[in-house]
């Protein structure tokens, strides 16, 4: 009779702290669940702003604005075809350097390296 | 005795209502509970958006990408008057995102109880969606829907079409995508079912624009009706670029006219007559089959007559011409007699191989039929062989032509973009490779001595016919209103793009000497499009020849007096500023 009690008292609070754990995991599921929700509307909301933006971007781009931007503000006139080379061509018109000169320009390059990495750190 | 068992009876019945009472409370309350925790409430009735779902559609992209059409989301933001608790407060909120709200006209609004409905603000940004929402006003809540819009504006109109407010696409690939090329739509859609990915054009807009612009200067200068004009790819039968004017804007098309008669698509929903541009077909039909070679001559001395009809020339030679000089002098008399040559049969038979007899069709739904005399006689055979009464769609003679130039296959055209091999396997050999190099040393020969001259893209090497057909007013062939065309392609030593230039009745100038025909409109204005486009298209100029350095000359004039007409020019303005 005693233990059938003792065993009772057991099972009471075995049962509640089946219970209150249940509803802990329940509001963890519950936390879980409206953050994924506003997760989702925050990635649609990036969604449909990474669309506006895209389209606003073609707009700006479009070919009609662009020329007729250049055509206010800039100098710019249609390239004379006998401007357009290969690049091969370009290479054969320079004017050879002296023998010397390839070690100049590798130390010039050097130089001109080192300046451009100090400009962008100073940048 | 009885009194004791009345109220025992009395205790018991108040003792079970009791019970009874309080069972029922809590039966309803742990069954509201349950009913809480387990119905998963339709979250579409507890949000404070609403979503207006439409099918998506997909983007449309140029070759390189770039968006030519787009669902642009936007949202407004509505109120429900009924469901609101605090109008003054709501309002007052409202008026942190939105500084200059009407006040006024909110307050009354809200006011009303009995208000099922009204709009705050229509069209806002993302963010100013999201800050609203972030107030959590009862009763305030946002619509949100998409639109068609099209970036480019006017640009692609003719190819791209548009689609209405019910996202349902009226013309061009917007229609095709709902219609015959459903299934190409579906192919598109990406397995999450709610985004697509972007449905890949042929076209490349910077081409379109190049193309558009000049048609359109032209269309300034000469004072035409209309104007088209297409650049394709002659090996994929790609079409990088599609132009008709006048044109419309998708973006508003009933407001700019797209529905107008005149705004039709020209290049494949109007069939022209083509003029001499055709007797490139001839001459190829006459080459390929042996009747003719390049060193034969024929009699064009005297009009033809073929029964009660009589054959002239435009520039009449009066003498024996040999094939190339038929084609540079465009002699109606000489390829009549090529054709006739050629026999009736034949002559119907090669058409239908090129495929100029039927329809073509591409992706855009506006696809017409060619017009031709439906009995096939000596005389109908005779006038089709120079482009008379054989009126087709220019993307056809496009089509055709560049088979003729790119080792004799034809490739069916088409907006989508396509690769090599698809193309290759699609293709059907129509002339010889001897015959198609032949018809290149004719088309570039007429680019440098003969009617198209004019086409002064230096170092390009152009090549290409030229047409001139007399429009049919009330009947009757005009002889003041013409249909000029040029038709080519480049580098014509390896052609890869052919080039259409089209002019409706473009008017005489005292620039052109008062000259209307082909050569002195429609020819200058393609040269232009190919400086222009070859440069884009990565087709080095050489210039090392003496016809290109002639070209190079003629160039550098014609852009030195544009400048010079343009008046002082920005440069000008800039120096003085």
């Amino acid at each position: 009779m005693k233990s059938l009690t003792t065993i009772n008292v057991l099972l009471v609070i075995g049962l509640v702290g089946f219970a209150m754990f249940l509803y802990g995991r329940e509001q963890q599921t519950r936390m879980a669940e409206r953050e994924i929700r506003h997760i989702r509307a925050e990635i649609a909301r990036e969604e449909e702003s990474m669309r506006l933006l895209r389209i606003e971007w073609a707009m700006l781009n479009s070919p009609m604005r662009l020329e007729r931007l250049v055509m206010r503000h800039l100098d710019l006139r249609p390239v004379d075809p006998a401007r357009i080379r290969a690049v091969g061509d370009v290479l054969a018109d320079v004017p050879r350097q002296k023998p010397e000169s390839p070690a100049a320009g590798v130390r010039s390059l050097d130089e001109l390296i080192a300046r451009i990495q100090k400009g962008e750190a100073a940048r | 005795m009885s009194v004791m068992t009345t109220r025992r009876r009395l205790h018991d019945g108040r003792m079970t209502f009791v019970v009874v009472a309080f069972a029922g409370f809590f039966a309803a309350v742990s069954l509201k509970a349950a009913w809480l925790t387990l119905h998963d409430d339709d979250a579409r009735r507890k949000s404070s958006v609403v979503r207006k779902d439409r099918i998506p559609r997909p983007d449309i992209v140029d070759r390189n990408g770039i968006l030519l059409a787009a669902d642009m989301p936007f949202a407004s933001i509505f109120a429900e008057p009924y469901r609101m608790i605090d109008p003054e407060g709501a309002v007052e909120q409202l008026k942190t995102v939105f500084p200059n709200l009407n006040e006024a006209r909110l307050l009354r609004q809200f006011s009303n109880r009995r208000l099922k409905f009204v709009w705050v603000k229509r069209q806002v940004r993302p963010e100013v969606e999201a800050r609203v929402l972030a107030l959590g006003i009862p009763g305030i809540r946002v619509m949100k829907d998409k639109r068609r819009v099209y970036p480019m504006g006017p640009l692609t109109s003719h190819v791209v079409g548009y689609a209405n407010i019910d996202s349902k696409g009226l013309t061009g690939i917007e229609r095709y995508l709902d219609t015959s090329g459903a299934l190409f739509t579906a192919s598109l859609a990406r397995p999450d079912g709610r985004s697509a990915q972007p449905a890949k054009l042929s076209i490349d807009v910077r081409v379109q624009h190049a193309l558009r612009d000049e048609l359109d200067k032209a269309v300034k200068k000469f004072r035409a009706i209309g104007a088209g004009g297409l650049v394709m790819d002659v090996h994929t039968g790609e079409i990088l670029a599609l132009v008709s004017l006048p044109d419309f804007n998708p973006n508003a098309p009933v407001k700019t006219g797209a529905q107008k008669k005149d705004r039709l698509n020209r290049m494949t929903a109007g069939v022209y007559e083509l003029g001499s541009v055709i007797k490139a077909v001839t001459f190829a039909m006459a080459l390929d089959l042996g009747t003719a070679t390049l060193d034969k001559k024929y009699d064009a001395r005297f009009p033809l007559r073929v029964g009660r009809a009589k054959i002239h020339d435009y520039h009449a030679q009066r003498r024996w011409l040999s094939v190339p000089e038929i084609f540079t002098h465009s002699s109606n008399i000489g390829t009549a007699r090529m054709a006739l040559e050629v026999g009736l049969e034949q002559h119907k038979a090669f058409l239908d191989k090129v495929g100029l007899r039927e329809r073509l069709r591409t992706e855009l739904p506006e696809s017409a039929r060619p017009l031709l005399p439906r009995r096939w006689t000596t005389i109908t055979s005779v006038t089709a062989s120079f482009g008379h009464g054989f009126a087709v769609q220019p993307l056809q003679g496009a089509a055709v032509i560049a088979a003729l130039v790119n080792g004799g296959v034809l490739v069916p055209p088409t907006f989508l973009k396509r690769d090599a091999e698809t193309a290759k396997a699609m293709g059907r050999r129509v002339i010889s490779e001897e015959t198609s190099r032949k018809m290149r040393y004719l088309f570039r020969l007429n680019a440098v001595k003969g009617t198209a001259r004019r086409a002064a893209a230096p170092g390009w090497r152009v090549g290409g016919k030229t047409g001139t057909a007399e429009k049919v007013i009330n009947g009757k062939y005009s002889k003041d209103h013409r249909l000029t065309s040029f038709m080519g392609a480049f580098p014509m030593d390896d052609p890869k793009y052919v080039v259409l230039v089209m002019l409706d009745d473009p008017r005489p100038l005292p620039e052109t000497h008062g000259y209307a025909t082909s050569g002195w409109n429609a020819v200058p204005v393609a040269g232009n499009v190919i400086a222009r486009i070859a440069p884009l298209l990565g087709v080095p100029p050489r210039l090392d020849d003496e016809v290109a350095k002639e070209e190079l000359a003629r160039w550098r004039k014609l852009h030195k007096n544009a400048e010079r007409r343009a008046g002082a020019g920005p440069g000008a303005r800039r120096k003085q500023g």
